[in-house]
């Protein structure tokens, strides 16, 4: 089962990021389990569920900020509250963040957060294979205010020019973040990520 | 939250609104461009007159735009008339009815950054068939006011977008490969009824001419 946690202030964006192509129906064509939290309401129940298995932090709009105000709901991604077992198997949980969602990866695990504001379709250069990403350029969908830079992560891909980290990996854990909508563009990477890591 | 809604008078900018109040948003104004420009890669290029009855009906203030409908002259009228929407309205965000085009909602986008607003596309990415089976669920009767793209006719005018219109869409599309919700410029449509409108408008008069090659319009007089 697939943890979907929606990280939008606004409830028409929910249509937008997270239900429908974008996230939700996805995973209903691949006919994969999911349940779509808000990220203010995420307790131990939905964590430790047995059934779960993987994590997907959707993006929001521009404007909305909010999220960056309240890391601390995202504290579970790096310090599980309970011990033993359980929290170990949480701790092992791979998790992939979208735009907001690899900001809130990246800055929980100490990064830092960089103004760069990118809207529309650009092409990024992938260095090494990502989620079935083969090393090549990929056209890409992108709609963020901020970049983040963050040395436990590994960089696969950059904005063509700017070096802005476009897709990111956790050196040690199954964590990956992508700073463009996959849910646009490239919706396989989001079916890779489930069926596959 | 207020917002004002790119209206053009068709399903997408329609239904889009719908959702809005759906979620509990306030529809505070339309806001309508109309393009000289029959080619606009912007907008759609509605009935003045017809929109303005839509806006009646709905009881929501409507803001008219007129551009030329030049590239990038457009995008600068777009901006004025959401500037016209927040002094007069004071708007917070607004809604389009984009569902696929990266080249109309990332222009919508910057401006709404520009002007610190919220931009909502609640259809975006959404699924064809499952959006034109949503739209006759939700009690939306839409017909074809214009079409482009091979096979599609003049004799594709009037039709009502209906189960039987969409099992027929969807033989072509797979034929030959245009979209099904007609986002890529294949159709043209006008709302007739649907829950956000008091009563049902009757087509009075029409009138359909040739805009180009595989290319038909047809203008509606509404009451």
């Amino acid at each position: 089962m697939i943890l979907i946690i929606n990280i939008c202030e606004e409830r028409l964006h929910y249509l937008e990021f997270v239900k429908l192509k974008p996230i939700e129906d996805i995973l209903r064509k691949e006919k994969i389990e999911y349940q779509t939290i808000y990220y203010k309401k995420i307790t131990d129940k939905e964590l430790l569920n047995k059934k779960l298995n993987k994590i997907i932090i959707c993006g929001t709009s521009l404007k909305d900020k909010e999220y960056l105000e309240n890391l601390d709901y995202f504290k579970w991604i790096k310090f599980p509250k309970l011990k033993g077992p359980a929290g170990s198997s949480l701790w092992d949980k791979p998790i992939l963040g979208i735009c907001g969602g690899m900001q809130i990866l990246s800055l929980i695990f100490g990064g830092v957060l960089v103004e760069n504001k990118e809207i529309g379709q650009i092409k990024i250069k992938f260095e090494k294979e990502f989620l079935n990403f083969k090393p090549s350029f990929n056209e890409v969908y992108l709609l963020h205010n901020y970049a983040v830079i963050n040395s436990e992560f590994e960089v696969f891909a950059n904005s063509h020019e700017l070096e802005i980290p476009q897709a990111i990996k956790h050196k040690t854990k199954s964590i990956y973040g992508v700073l463009f909508h996959p849910e646009v563009r490239n919706k396989e990477l989001i079916s890779y990520f489930c069926r596959n890591v | 939250m207020k917002l004002g809604i790119l209206f053009s008078g068709g399903k997408d900018s329609t239904y889009s609104a719908w959702l809005a109040k759906e979620f509990g948003y306030e529809l505070t104004c339309l806001i309508s461009i109309f393009s000289k420009n029959p080619e606009s890669y912007m907008f759609h290029t509605p009935s003045i007159k017809q929109v303005k009855k839509q806006a009646q009906i709905m009881e929501i203030p409507l803001i008219i735009q007129k551009t030329k409908g030049e590239k990038e002259e457009e995008l600068k009228d777009l901006e004025k008339a959401i500037q016209k929407a927040i002094k007069k309205y004071k708007i917070e965000g607004i809604v389009t009815g984009a569902i696929q085009s990266i080249y109309q909602s990332s222009r919508i986008q910057k401006i709404c950054d520009k002007l610190n607003l919220e931009c909502f596309n609640p259809l975006w990415q959404k699924n064809e068939e499952e959006y034109l089976a949503e739209l006759i669920q939700n009690k939306f009767k839409t017909i074809l006011t214009g079409v482009s793209a091979y096979p599609l006719d003049e004799s594709f005018l009037g039709k009502e977008i209906n189960s039987e219109f969409i099992n027929e869409l969807k033989k072509i599309s797979q034929k030959y490969k245009i979209n099904p919700a007609g986002e890529g410029g294949e159709f043209e449509t006008f709302v007739l009824n649907c829950p956000l409108f008091k009563k049902e408008f009757n087509i009075i008069n029409k009138r359909i001419s040739s805009t180009g090659e595989n290319s038909w319009k047809m203008e509606l007089e509404v009451e």
